[in-house]
């Protein structure tokens, strides 16, 4: 029922904050009362002390102060609550009646003071809205500032995820291209291979047919003899055009310094061997001279040793990492560089087939690192021999003439 | 072995394995006309003889398999016989289901070549002479009259002399008449015979009428 009465007073539309509203509304009311019994009180101590004149001034400041705190309304409501006692106080102090030309000039006096404090009431609000709505700006700002960072903080995240998996995507793509392109060349090799191959088989067994005929027939069986030999001279070159192949991935050589290659690599290989916490003690000669080769194709080889000494020191998890790399020179005029660390060693049976493609204990491995390894040492004239380390873990060594080496 | 003048077509790009083929064809005494490429095969005029079509899968161009069906698309039935490098067994399936003989994978061995188109050779053989002779009946059934034709298609269906001529309104005696010459132009010994031919000429159901 009171709220039903406050809404019909005030028009409030929430009924939860009507009863909070009506207090509000009345709470400027209330405080002009208050302020006008203080003048009331005030008066009549002024009078007491000063006795002959009656002071109004109280009422004023009680009138404009109510207007200024309450606006308009509680203004009035002050004007018209202070106009009786005004007038008492008056005529207490004149002790005579009638004069109502006063009690207009009081009024006026007292709704001037009103509006006077209206006035002032509505500067007030305004500045007090003005404040507010610079607060409420200075809030969202805020608001948007910490969604805007927050978005910021987001994108970055997302950009390395993305740039993780670019990276991973990257590297499986050149996995699947060196994949594709091997297989394809080795079902085209295996084809060219096959053709002659098929014929021979064939005209061999033709010419056993000549040769076991009743009367065998010898031209007949040459025939097919020659044949054979065109069909494997032609097998022959298809071998040779590989081989040519092979070789001319090797560009001409050139000087190449060991320690500068082997410097790159490492620091090509940091992040990897530091995620692993490998310690990579290396020790080469700084006499050696340079070697005549193929500056990236070595430097391949290297990352492929490496490579796989981190990849086994990271699963030995009961010892400290450490992987040594030493090069020298022997004194039959070799270079020489090892890779030994001390993680798993090598499995079981693995040893032997070590160099041949495909073969890998690694669960995404291709088997392919050390093929191509012995190929490149091979290629400069060298050799790629495997020891187990002791007392564990695995040792590569890679021994080059140093002087013209190269002699296929 | 006898041979009549039986013809080996070979399709292979591949020149060494014509030749070598042609030198095995030959020791067995076999014709072998090869080819390069499928489009010089369908340019040649092929002779009416038993013949088979050694093919290669890889070719240039089509594969081999695609013009297998392109064979089968025209109604071409000459038997085929795949060679490949590559044993694919998927791509052997489905060759074979497409009505290929064989599919061998080179190197293969003289034999089984040998033996895969015997069968071929044998199988086509087969085909022409059921042809020939459904032609043959076709041409001895042409020679017959009318109303030997209306007899026969009585006849066939195991009816008595008797009951064929009240079927046509004429005597016994005519219908023995008509009967002796259907045998005689249809080459017929005995009315099992007879009942034969019309089954593989699929006559007694259309010459109801
Ligand atoms: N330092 C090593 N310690 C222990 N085992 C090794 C070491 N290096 C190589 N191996 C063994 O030799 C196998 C072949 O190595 P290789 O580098 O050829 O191939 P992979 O590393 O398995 O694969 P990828 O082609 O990715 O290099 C490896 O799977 C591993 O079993
Ligand atoms: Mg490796």
């Amino acid at each position: 029922m009171r709220r039903l009465a406050a809404n019909f007073l005030w028009g409030s539309p929430s009924a939860d904050q009507s009863g909070r509203d009506v207090l509000q509304r009345l709470t400027p009311y209330l405080i002009a009362l208050l302020l006008v019994g203080l003048a009331l009180l005030a008066t009549a101590v002024l009078q007491h002390i000063y006795v002959r004149r009656p002071s109004l001034f109280p009422f004023f400041a009680a009138i404009a102060t109510a207007a200024w705190f309450g606006g308009r309304g509680p203004g009035f409501f002050a004007v018209a609550v202070s106009v009786p006692f005004g007038l008492y106080f008056y005529g207490v102090s004149r002790s005579d009646h009638g004069l109502h030309g006063r009690d207009v000039l009081l009024f006026v006096f007292f709704a001037v003071c009103a509006f006077v404090g209206d006035a002032l009431y509505k500067h007030r609000r305004q500045t007090e809205e003005t404040l507010r709505k610079a607060h409420r700006q200075l809030q969202t700002n805020a608001a948007e500032l910490q969604r805007t960072n927050n978005a910021l903080v987001a994108e970055m995240a997302e950009r390395q995820r993305t740039e993780a998996a670019l990276d991973t995507t990257r590297n499986e793509l050149a996995r699947a291209a060196r994949l594709t392109s091997m297989a394809e060349m080795a079902a085209s090799i295996a084809h060219e291979i096959n053709q002659p191959l098929a014929a021979i088989v064939t005209n061999a067994d033709t010419c056993v047919r000549w040769l076991n005929a009743p009367t065998p027939e010898l031209d007949e069986a040459r025939e097919a003899a020659k044949r054979i030999v065109r069909d494997a001279e032609r097998a022959g070159q298809v071998v040779t055009r590989i081989r040519a192949m092979v070789k001319s991935v090797l560009v001409e050589p050139v000087q190449v310094s060991l320690r500068a290659s082997l410097d790159e690599v490492l620091a090509l290989l940091q992040a990897e061997i530091e995620k692993h916490r490998v310690t990579v003690h290396s020790d080469i000669d700084p006499a050696l001279p340079a070697f005549a080769g193929d500056r990236i194709q070595m430097q391949q080889v290297f990352v492929n040793l490496i490579t796989n000494a981190v990849e086994s020191l990271s699963q030995t998890i009961d010892r400290p990492r450490h992987l040594w790399i030493a090069a020298r020179r022997t004194p039959e005029e070799d270079l020489e560089v090892t890779f030994r660390d001390d993680g798993q060693g090598f499995a079981d049976g693995v040893l032997a087939r070590l160099f041949d493609s495909f073969v890998t204990t690694k669960a995404d491995g291709m088997g392919m690192g050390l093929s191509i390894c012995r190929t490149v040492v091979q290629a400069h004239g060298g050799v790629l021999v495997a020891t187990p380390a002791l007392p564990h873990g695995a040792q590569f060594t890679i021994t080059i003439p140093l002087n013209g080496g190269r002699d296929d | 072995m006898i041979e009549d003048d039986a013809i080996v077509y070979v399709i292979d790009d591949d020149d060494s394995i014509r030749a070598a083929l042609s030198g095995l064809l030959r020791s067995v005494g076999l014709k072998m006309v090869g080819f390069g490429s499928p489009r010089e095969f369908l340019a040649h005029t092929r002779q009416n003889v038993p013949s088979c079509l050694v093919l290669d899968v890889r070719l240039p161009g089509a594969s081999g398999l695609e013009f297998q069906r392109e064979l089968i698309a025209v109604r071409d039935q000459i038997p085929i016989i795949f060679i490949t490098g590559h044993g694919d067994i998927p791509m052997s399936v489905r060759a074979m289901k497409a009505g290929a003989v064989e599919f061998l994978t080179k190197p293969f061995r003289d034999q089984d070549l040998l033996d895969a188109i015997q069968n071929a050779l044998a199988s086509d053989r087969a085909r022409r002479e059921q042809e020939r002779s459904i032609a043959d009946l076709r041409e001895r059934l042409a020679s017959l009259t009318e109303r030997e034709r209306q007899v026969m298609a009585i006849l066939v269906q195991g009816q008595l002399n008797k009951q064929i001529g009240a079927a046509l309104g004429t005597t016994e005696s005519t219908v023995k008449a008509h009967r002796a010459q259907i045998m005689r132009k249809m080459h017929a010994a005995t009315l099992a015979d007879l009942i034969r031919m019309a089954g593989r000429l699929q006559f007694g159901t259309e010459a109801a009428v």
